[in-house]
């Protein structure tokens, strides 16, 4: 993979949060990306508020995945991607060729469009990434793994049979088991990639309840295609079309009143 | 983007253009029961005050009917940005055109009481005060159908003229009830009139606040006095 990181200062792109914002956790600057000759980013400049919901709604190839996939450099395991500009989080470069992709990657989480647990227990699926980061200690591991489970308003459901099969959860059980496991690591950053699409109302309501919950601790970056749910559960959103963050801004703001008319149009569902 | 990348959504916009014509239709019913009501009063005519009375209840209907219409448009079609706020504000006007239609009717029930007024015919002119109002009121239904901020902005600025006539009668009234004693029940009659007159302005600003909140997203008082909601 090749990684043009062009160190400069930032730019007042389209993508600042407005003066009341609290702190940004990640930054990105004339952030672009390719996947081979194809451009998919194009100068993206944003500042994700810290322990606010971000939310980056578009139509399909928008580059609103790509642009999250970045956070945690998870492009990185598609060949041919090239990348220019400059990303943040907190105190790192996310793409200097000295940044450890591990280190970065416990402190960005990620769930995904479809519930991915391991083919394990539910105990062993939270208690993983822990084990991976060196804890061995029996109680400490116990204590983790109940408090994730509480914290993915989970531990009620399946208190009793912690050493099942995490394949025998619902499908919105198996969606915030994926979320216990992600914060296991006490991640400061959890990307969330369309993670309710499959899942009912009452199961996306319970997301969406968690999600409210969970920003007092970790900022959240959310993809989805719905824009009801975006409404209704980030602070922040940002409109992508065309692999240009078009529009910026407080969701209540964006939603009633937006600034750019494809974003008008694009809500307001009269382009496709 | 272009033309061919474009589709609308049939189905919503066909149900916000019938209720932007039916906020029409509210508005001209309401533009001519103001009229009606205070011709029956100046004409002391029963029967025309109370046909006011009887046709103000197909307002109050027309409007729990798009206040009904509102509400399933939201819930059924979540309309967002620029479509969200011609929603809430068409919501808002049929609020404003409702109350209107509520003042023609306090104004016609003055009416069977007085006879034929003869102060209303000589002394104060509640017909160009009147004529003020409608104006008013079809100069901000038409900034909601061309969405013109200026021309809503305009309507408003105008509500200060029918502010001071209410000043006028209430002071060239005053003169007569001083005066002329045992017409004081006409007088104030009159005096309530126009004071119904005058707050018709005011809901006729409001509805000018909200025509400039559907165009530009930005929802602030444009006149002095205002209507309660």
């Amino acid at each position: 993979m090749l990684v043009n990181v062009q160190v400069g200062a930032p730019s007042s792109g389209q993508g600042r949060p407005t003066t009341a914002s609290p702190p940004s956790v990640v930054e990105a600057h004339q952030l672009s990306m390719w996947y081979g000759r194809t451009q998919a980013l194009f100068g993206v400049t944003m500042a994700v508020p810290r322990h606010r919901i971000t939310a980056l709604i578009g139509p399909s190839g928008c580059g609103k995945s790509t642009l999250l996939r970045c956070i945690n450099r998870l492009n990185d395991l598609i060949d041919g991607v090239k990348v220019a500009g400059r990303l943040r989080l907190a105190d790192i470069d996310v793409y200097h060729p000295a940044t450890d992709v591990v280190d970065l990657r416990r402190r960005v989480g990620m769930v995904f469009q479809k519930s991915n647990p391991f083919p394990k227990s539910v105990y062993e699926n939270v208690a993983y990434g822990p084990r991976i980061l060196g804890v061995t200690r029996r109680a400490e591991l116990d204590a983790i793994v109940e408090r994730s489970l509480r914290a993915a308003a989970l531990w009620d459901e399946v208190r009793d049979r912690l050493h099942d099969s995490a394949l025998g959860l619902s499908g919105g059980q198996q969606q915030r088991l994926c979320i216990a496991r992600a914060i296991a690591v006490e991640p400061e950053v959890l990307l969330m990639d369309e993670p309710c699409s499959a899942l009912d109302p009452v199961a996306t309501a319970k997301i969406e309840d968690l999600m409210t919950g969970l920003k007092e601790r970790y900022t959240i970056v959310i993809v989805t295609h719905n824009m009801q749910q975006a409404a209704r559960v980030s602070d922040f959103t940002g409109f992508m079309w065309l692999g240009e963050l078009v529009e910026f801004g407080l969701t209540r703001d964006l939603f009633t009143t937006p600034r750019d008319r494809r974003t008008e149009d694009y809500i307001t569902g009269r382009f496709g | 983007m272009s033309a061919s990348e474009r589709h609308t959504r049939v189905a919503f916009d066909d149900a916000l253009r019938s209720l932007e014509d039916e906020v029409l239709r509210m508005g001209g019913m309401v533009s001519g029961l103001l009229q009606r009501a205070v011709a029956a009063l100046q004409a002391g005519d029963r029967a025309a005050a109370a046909s006011v009375v009887a046709d103000d209840a197909g307002v109050d209907a027309l409007h729990l009917d798009i206040e009904q219409r509102v509400v399933a448009l939201l819930a059924t079609q979540q309309p967002m940005a620029g479509d969200l706020r011609v929603v809430t504000s068409i919501l808002g006007i049929a609020i404003d055109l409702e109350r209107l239609g509520d003042h023609a009717e306090g104004i016609a029930r003055l009416a069977p009481f007085r006879g034929r007024s003869s102060l209303a015919r000589s002394v104060v002119d509640l017909s160009y005060m009147t004529g003020v109002v409608r104006g008013m009121l079809h100069d901000a239904l038409e900034a909601f159908t061309r969405r013109d901020p200026v021309l809503a902005q305009a309507v408003a600025t105008r509500d200060a003229t029918v502010d001071a006539l209410n000043e006028q009668v209430f002071r060239v009234l005053l003169t007569h009830m001083a005066e002329q004693p045992r017409r004081l029940s006409e007088a104030i009659d009159l005096v309530m009139a126009a004071m119904r007159l005058e707050r018709a302005g005011d809901h006729v600003t409001n509805i000018a606040e909200r025509v400039v909140y559907a165009a530009t997203g930005v929802l602030r008082p444009l006149g002095g006095s205002r209507a309660p909601a």
